[in-house]
């Protein structure tokens, strides 16, 4: 388990992350998200024990984090990070034998993902030789290599085309079924959605939203209801209930406060030919983007 | 220490095991080698050639002329005696000498022996007078179309000298020597070094590394890796010698007792006992340039860690290579008093240290002190910097150089 109690973290008179804490069980994953700036590589850059915390703690399984437990943890970085003058098969031996594995310890786990992800054939390929998607595929299978206990995984996507995005999530999928702890960046909001129990979102080094997405969701008390007609909906907005309505083409987006209120606008449109009525939770985006928006007033 | 072979392993690899670069251990073995071979081969067949010229009958043939006779009479042997002609300019060379000096003219062993120096025109003005007065003496009892005769005839004198006229060559050009491979090593390793961390920090592989090792070791392994490259190197061209030396002397036996001399020669005309004070100046030596070397990795490392584009890494680059430049313009102009001086600053002390040993202006004791020096100096800058190193690894602000230094060094 991983355990993050209030860790602060100063670079001179700017604070970097402030009184932060969460905590992952085997099998979770939690989204870090924030702005550039927000404090999300710091975080990142603690927890993999390059940086010490100036208060609080980072305690992985009971004892504090630090750099002898690289081997228990996976890091996939933002930019490509791999040696150009590499061939496939060195690079992964060398970030494994990093993690503390031997060659022969190694070899099939190379040739299963290399498998996986359809690379066996350029194994001895120069990582400069490989297209940028490849080569993300190759950052990723190194950060696996080793069975990480916990993988750190920041913006995993970039640079995949939407069939190796579908490879990626499910090979994440199945590492979290077997029980790593994931903690996942992205920009791409949907992504952490589907596949975080839990998410934290840094704003200049403090969370300003934080918890599981559901609950979030459900605390948020806001509903998006979307209703398909022909007819244009009159007086809509000058409900008391309503927080926002978006209308594109035959469809309208509107947001409501309280559940309570799902009936109250049913029986506003029900005079209406109504073809759709849907009512939904928000998603984390427009939620992600309330909480930065509070945090700024 | 975390992942010290690892790193060491997976530095190495590429600089010394791809098909390149043994190819170019391959290319610095061949170069000593071949010149030995094909050099000394060529050398040895033209002394063997010499060897069987310089029987020429020149019967009593050895003068020994005080300063104020040699304009006086040089005998070849032959029924007539022969002269040097016009040797006023010569008087000079004299002029500026003591009463005793005196030159000795063997015209069996081609050799002309002083107690004391002479310049390289005066001695190229001498050897042209006696060659002069040998052609007149060959041609004169030989038959014309003796060539042998007169190619031997014409063979220029060999210069010996009594005091440290030879000696100081010698040393000079150890000197030389010893500078130019001190530079060469020092700018080799220093871009070496800085390129491959850079390269690291630039493809971002830094970020993985260093999450498994600590800032620290990783520069440890790529300064003890350059080193064991730069080791390799010198190896290489040391078997290349040797197997040059070993083939010679298979195919010119006499060439290894040549050697022996000459080396023998050389440690006779330095002065140098075969003692434990010659092993403590070798230990020093190598100490001295090892730790030179370290400075300028350590430096280069930094450099490296701290630039955030190619620009960057030349812009401080190209100063840090001039400021190698400068020991190494210093000790080739030889000024004693400079080098006294330079020898006490660490990153310089190599370049001046050996030859002010051997020319007996630096005690062996006064040599240690520098190597201690050097060595506390490594020590306080390996210190002083390895926290702006680690934070450098991980900064891609493009702010400038003094601003990201201060930073880093807050920060650490």
């Amino acid at each position: 388990m991983l355990e993050v109690n209030n860790v602060q973290k100063n670079f001179g008179p700017k604070i970097a992350v402030n009184d932060l804490s969460f905590t992952i069980k085997p099998g979770e994953t939690l989204g870090l998200l924030g702005t550039n700036g927000a404090g999300k590589t710091t975080t990142f850059r603690m927890i993999l024990g390059i940086f010490s915390p100036d208060s609080g703690s980072i305690n992985l399984d009971g004892h504090p984090i630090s750099l002898d437990d690289s081997p228990r943890i996976g890091f996939l970085p933002e930019e490509r990070s791999l040696l150009q003058k590499y061939t496939i098969d060195e690079q992964l031996c060398f970030f494994g034998e990093l993690k503390g594995k031997t060659r022969a310890e190694l070899a099939p786990e190379i040739e299963h993902w290399l498998e996986y992800f359809e690379l066996t054939e350029h194994r001895f390929s120069k990582i400069k030789e490989l297209s940028k998607g490849n080569q993300q595929k190759i950052q990723f299978i190194s950060s696996v290599l080793h069975s990480p206990d916990l993988l750190i995984l920041d913006e995993p996507f970039s640079g995949l085309d939407p069939l190796n995005i579908k490879l990626i999530a499910e090979a994440i999928k199945q590492l979290s079924k077997r029980g790593t702890m994931i903690i996942f960046s992205s920009h791409r909001l949907d992504y952490v959605e589907a596949f975080s129990n839990d998410v934290i979102v840094l704003q200049k080094g403090v969370p300003v939203l934080e918890g599981n997405i559901n609950s979030i969701k459900q605390e948020a008390n806001e509903y998006v209801v979307e209703i398909q007609t022909e007819d244009v909906i009159e007086n809509l907005e000058t409900l008391p209930f309503v927080v926002s309505v978006d209308h594109l083409n035959d469809i309208y987006k509107v947001k409501i406060a309280g559940y309570e209120n799902v009936d109250n606008i049913f029986k506003h449109v029900s005079s209406y030919k109504i073809r759709k009525f849907d009512v939904n939770l928000p998603n984390l985006e427009e939620l992600v983007v309330k909480a930065v928006k509070e945090s700024h007033e | 220490m975390n992942n010290f072979n690892v790193l060491l392993k997976y530095s190495l690899k590429p600089k010394m095991f791809g098909k390149k670069q043994v190819l170019s251990f391959v290319a610095l073995m061949l170069l000593p080698f071949l010149l030995i071979v094909i050099g000394g081969n060529l050398a040895m067949n033209k002394f063997e050639e010499e060897q069987g010229l310089f029987d020429l009958d020149f019967a009593d043939t050895t003068y020994i002329y005080p300063r104020d006779e040699l304009a006086t009479v040089v005998s070849t042997g032959f029924s007539d005696p022969i002269f040097l002609e016009d040797v006023s300019d010569l008087d000079s060379l004299f002029a500026e000498n003591e009463e005793d000096d005196q030159i000795v003219i063997d015209l069996t062993s081609n050799t002309i022996t002083s107690n004391f120096s002479i310049s390289t025109t005066d001695k190229m003005q001498l050897d042209s007078h006696i060659q002069n007065a040998k052609m007149s003496a060959v041609i004169g009892e030989l038959p014309v179309d003796n060539q042998m005769k007169l190619a031997e005839a014409n063979t220029p004198m060999n210069y010996e000298s009594s005091v440290d006229d030879d000696n100081e060559s010698l040393l000079y050009g150890l000197g030389m020597l010893n500078t130019v491979a001190i530079y060469f090593i020092m700018i080799l390793g220093f871009q070496l070094l800085g390129n491959e961390i850079f390269e690291e920090k630039n493809s971002r592989a830094m970020e993985v590394i260093i999450t498994n090792t600590k800032p620290q070791v990783h520069m440890l392994v790529k300064i003890i890796s350059t080193l064991i490259f730069l080791v390799a190197m010198i190896v290489s061209l040391v078997i290349g010698l040797v197997a040059g030396l070993l083939v010679l002397a298979k195919l010119k036996p006499d060439s290894i007792g040549m050697i022996i001399d000459f080396a023998i020669e050389t440690l006779t005309n330095l002065s140098i006992s075969v003692d434990y004070t010659l092993i403590i100046f070798i230990v020093l030596t190598i100490l001295t340039g090892l730790f030179a070397i370290l400075l300028y990795q350590i430096i280069s490392a930094v450099i490296a860690a701290i630039s955030t584009s190619y620009e960057d890494y030349q812009k401080f680059n190209g100063p840090l290579i001039v400021f190698l430049m400068i020991p190494y313009i210093l000790s080739l102009l030889d000024i004693a008093a400079v080098s006294k001086a330079m020898v006490f600053i660490p990153f310089f002390t190599p370049y001046f240290s050996t030859k002010l040993f051997l020319g007996g202006d630096l005690a062996i004791g006064m040599f240690g002190l520098c190597v201690v020096i050097q060595a506390v100096f490594t020590y306080m800058l390996f210190r002083f910097l390895a926290p702006i190193y680690r934070e450098g690894l991980l900064n891609y602000s493009t702010s400038s150089f003094k601003e990201i230094i201060k930073r880093s060094y807050k920060k650490s």
